[in-house]
């Protein structure tokens, strides 16, 4: 009889603990004390040294340990933010759970196929938000990145962490013509073409890739993206010899990421589609 | 109700995570007992002696002890054995700072400046004796003699350079940032370099003295009625350069008393922006700094309108004063305190008093006056 | 003088649409409204010609700090049906665009030169939709505001506008959410990650858009009525116009011609 009762209060607790982590006053007191700890950032950001810059270079848990515990003043806000974060994250998927099943329901005695697939349409926003969330945080925990890797024509680097290496073999600039409305435009570039050789730990060529301004070249799970380049003017430059700098990321949390994208976009085009369809069925009624 | 139980059980995790994250919290700002930046410098101390260091561009490397092994995870380039004996360096700010530590004397072999450009005794007489060679043009290093020169460090800006010394097994750093310093990473900088000759108590004897003379010129500028309106860059032919608000130059006319035009500016240290911005705000100065100087041909007013017509639409060209550096002012970092004093005093004559100038003089008018056009 | 043709003619092609613009709202609260059409459509019309012309001087890259000047085309040009058929509060948006105008006249921040990481159609999706964005909740904010007034005279609760705000809110919820994930993608294809938080700006957005994120849930939740809602509403008009329109304006300065 005793473990009976206290069965009955543990699953109590656990429904009650469940309901409340799933609230939507619990939502929007986490949204508004989320809203209220973006604009401390925002401040923190625009009127500080900002000890942010190495956060994507160090990962969340060095820079946390470094940067971050060493300009408190400055950075606490965006460990608070973490914390909301993880609550919202809670809150999302208890709330999310609790509505789909609910729907579900529904579904199984009286809505057709196609309002139900559009009824959804929040709750995939909802999903896809931890989604991003989880990649972001994979992201900030897992990614190792080399963030200047400085090549003149002829150099090479080391992708880490893998064994493999790449070497430049040159770079094209790419300007815009210059119009008679703009004489000057035609002197600045607009983008590098740059050609790599990828080797193996041997220094054997696997393949060749490029890669510009906004278009990574992806090579055995690393990103090489291109930071800059010079000179960036016909017959100019900073002085020094024509070189790339480029960014090398292997990131596990970016595929989950930009899948929590995909599906936040793809929901909030069935939450576009169903509003319209309301608002048309209500337009019609009156 | 539900939310308040809930917020007070979830409490409780969150504090303790937090704390894990950030146990030992209570360290001054920038600062913790292993870890210290300046800006985008850093220094992280590591088992056995050994520090980690964070260059300029975020570039990583380790200064360990002389005759110690090298922890594992660093490529041969990383690797800086301490403290440093030979040093090339090519900007006359570098060479400044090695001053500041005392060092010049003992650790410098090499520049990439001309002896004619270099105002500092220790490397004019070191190039004379032949200790300190001429390395070339940074577009044009000559690797022959930069080998010869045997450094064990290269300090420069110029990051193209990095391929070519790692060829040749020679650790660099990068001791210029993406994001202009402020006041505390200038001023501090020396404590970023210090660990690579041993010399901290000397880095911190200078931080000591510059932040004494900052807090000086704050206290006293506090009394200023008026707050001139300053700005800080240049006009060329084709193109407007100035230093941005979040540069330690902005920051530093702020404190002294006086408005600085480009306070909203934001990004690197002489970054380009609209021509037409540079008017408009001229138009309202008071005092003009300029980066060039009447070693590359700057010698008046006239002049520089001569060059473009259009630096003659703001106010300081015709009634106001314009400063242009002296050639020793790039290579005078180690005396920080006494530039700093000297543009409190150029731009609050009424606080400070004057004193003889050392960095900076006053463009006359026209190349024959000799004089300042409002004298 | 070192401007160019073109930066000459988009500039004043701008400076005079913010006069138009102004003209415009005088005339409306003149209540001279065919007038006041005319020339607000003028003003449009200006308007958009210098943001195309400023586009098409530094494209592919992105003319920078754009959002003040992009900001009373979004507001007119959202507003020109109700505007045309004379709806309660067109006088209100004709204002607003002349005020927007007025702002980015008065305190431009288009000085910085456009770099080279912008040439992606996600930097322009960016700026395009952000702008968008901002002029559906000023919008939202504006209506909510009239709805409110009178309540707070005392005067029973009559949501005329109620769903046509539901409508500015959503659909700036959508653009700001797609100015957000254009420039997490253009972020990522750039420099490898798609939240830099270096940028104030980057706090601000995303307060702002967890701002209205809780304000499309508040209908589920019994506590906040109606009025409560257009309360919320019309306050992250004043969280917009504070913190993303007023961190995008520049310092005071005097208009002038090129």
């Amino acid at each position: 009889m005793a473990v009976y009762s206290m069965t009955t209060s543990t699953t109590t607790s656990i429904t009650k603990i469940w309901k409340a982590l799933g609230s939507i006053d619990f939502a929007v007191a986490l949204l508004l004390a989320m809203v209220a700890d973006l604009t401390w950032g925002f401040f923190a950001l625009r009127f500080s040294s900002n000890p942010f810059r190495p956060l994507n270079d160090l990962g969340l848990l060095e820079w946390a340990q470094t940067y971050g515990r060493a300009n408190l003043g400055e950075t606490l806000w965006f460990f608070l933010l973490l914390a909301l974060l993880f609550l919202l994250a809670m809150n999302t998927f208890v709330c999310t759970t609790i509505r789909v099943d609910a729907l579900a329901r529904r579904r199984a005695t009286s809505m057709p196929a196609v309002r139900f697939a559009l009824k959804l349409a929040p709750h995939v926003m909802h999903y896809a938000v931890i989604l991003m969330l989880l990649g972001a945080l994979s992201s900030y925990l897992f990614t190792e990145t080399t963030p200047n890797n400085i090549l003149t024509v002829g150099a090479g680097a080391r992708i880490r962490p893998t064994d493999y290496s790449m070497r430049l073999e040159g770079f094209d600039l790419a300007f815009r013509e210059a119009r008679p409305w703009n004489p000057r435009r035609g002197s600045r570039a607009v983008d590098a073409n740059v050609r790599l050789a990828l080797l193996d730990a041997n220094g054997g060529l696997v393949r060749e890739g490029t890669l510009s301004l906004n278009h990574p070249l992806w090579f055995e799970g690393c990103s090489i993206h291109l930071k800059d380049f010079d000179p960036q003017t016909k017959g100019g430059g900073m002085g020094g010899k024509p070189h790339v700098n480029l960014i090398v990321r292997k990131d596990p949390g970016i595929r989950l990421y930009l899948a929590g994208t995909f599906f936040f976009v793809a929901g909030l085009s069935m939450y576009v589609c169903e509003w319209i369809w309301t608002r048309w069925k209500k337009e019609e009624k009156s | 109700m539900k939310t308040k139980v809930f917020a007070r059980r979830a409490a409780a995790p969150i504090l303790a995570a937090a704390c894990l994250l950030l146990h030992g919290c209570d360290a001054p700002s920038g600062k913790t007992e292993n870890f210290v930046n300046f800006g985008e410098f850093s220094v992280k101390g590591l088992p056995n002696g050994v520090k980690e260091v964070t260059d300029g561009i975020g570039r990583k490397l380790a200064l360990v002890p002389r005759g110690q092994q090298a922890p594992e995870g660093y490529e041969k380039t990383e690797i800086v054995e301490i403290p440093v004996q030979r040093v090339a360096a090519y900007s006359g700010f570098d060479v400044s700072m090695l001053k500041a530590l005392g060092v010049v004397r003992d650790v410098l072999v090499g520049v990439a400046k001309p002896k004619e450009e270099w105002t500092i005794p220790e490397v004019l007489a070191g190039m004379e004796s032949g200790k300190i060679v001429y390395l070339g043009e940074p577009e044009s290093i000559n690797l022959e003699e930069l080998t010869n020169a045997r450094p064990q460090l290269v300090m420069t800006w110029d990051q193209a350079i990095i391929p070519t010394l790692n060829d040749l097994g020679i650790p660099c750093i990068i001791t210029t940032t993406p994001v202009a310093a402020d006041l505390n990473a200038r001023m501090r900088f020396v404590q970023f370099l210090a660990p690579f000759f041993g010399r901290e108590k000397e880095a911190d004897a200078f931080v000591e003295r510059v932040t004494r003379t900052v807090a000086n010129i704050r206290a006293k500028a506090a009394e200023a009625k008026e707050r001139p309106r300053v700005m800080w860059g240049d006009i060329y032919e084709k193109r407007v350069m100035v230093e941005p608000g979040n540069c330690w130059v902005g920051e530093f006319i702020r404190l002294a008393g006086a408005n600085y035009l480009f306070d909203d500016v934001y990004g690197s240290a002489c970054i380009e922006i609209s021509t037409e911005r540079f008017l408009t705000s001229g138009k309202d100065a008071d005092v003009f700094f300029t980066y060039r100087g009447a070693n590359v041909g700057l010698t008046s007013k006239e002049a520089m309108v001569r060059m473009n017509p259009a630096a003659g639409r703001i106010k300081p060209l015709h009634d106001g004063d314009v400063e242009t550096p002296l050639p020793n002012y790039a290579q005078s970092a180690d005396k920080l305190d006494e530039i700093l004093e000297e543009v409190a005093s150029i731009v609050h004559p009424d606080l400070f008093p004057k004193k003889e100038r050392k960095f900076f003089a006053e463009l006359p008018a026209t190349d024959g006056s000799g004089k300042a056009s409002k004298q | 003088m070192t401007t160019a043709p073109i930066e000459a003619l988009s500039h004043n092609t701008f400076l005079a649409a913010a006069g138009i613009y102004v003209v415009s709202a005088a005339c409306a609260f003149a209540r001279l409204r065919r007038t006041a059409t005319v020339l607000f459509i003028a003003a449009l019309l200006a308007n958009a010609a210098s943001m195309a012309l400023r586009w098409l001087n530094v494209w592919p890259l992105l003319p920078l700090n754009l959002g003040p000047f992009l900001l009373p085309v979004f507001i007119g040009a959202l507003s020109l049906t109700g505007i045309l058929r004379g709806v309660g509060g067109w006088r209100t948006r004709v204002a607003a665009a002349a005020l927007a105008a007025l702002a980015a006249a008065f305190f431009p921040k288009d000085f910085y030169l456009p770099f080279v990481q912008s040439n992606t159609l996600f930097s322009h999706l960016f700026t395009f939709f952000g702008a968008a964005a901002r002029a559906c909740f000023c919008i939202a904010a504006m209506e909510a505001t009239l709805d409110l007034a009178p309540v707070l005279r005392g005067e029973p609760f009559a949501p005329h506008r109620h769903a046509a705000i539901g409508a500015w809110l959503v659909w700036g919820f959508i653009t700001l959410t797609v100015s957000t994930f254009s420039g997490e993608m253009w972020s990522y294809l750039g420099w490898g990650s798609p939240i830099v938080w270096e940028d104030a700006a980057v706090a601000v957005t995303m307060a702002v858009w967890c701002y209205y994120a809780c304000l499309l849930h508040l209908h589920l939740s019994r506590r906040w009525t109606p009025v409560h809602r257009l309360a919320f509403t019309a306050a992250g008009g004043l969280l917009v116009v504070f913190f993303i329109i007023c961190t995008e304006l520049g310092p005071f300065q005097w208009p002038y011609i090129q």
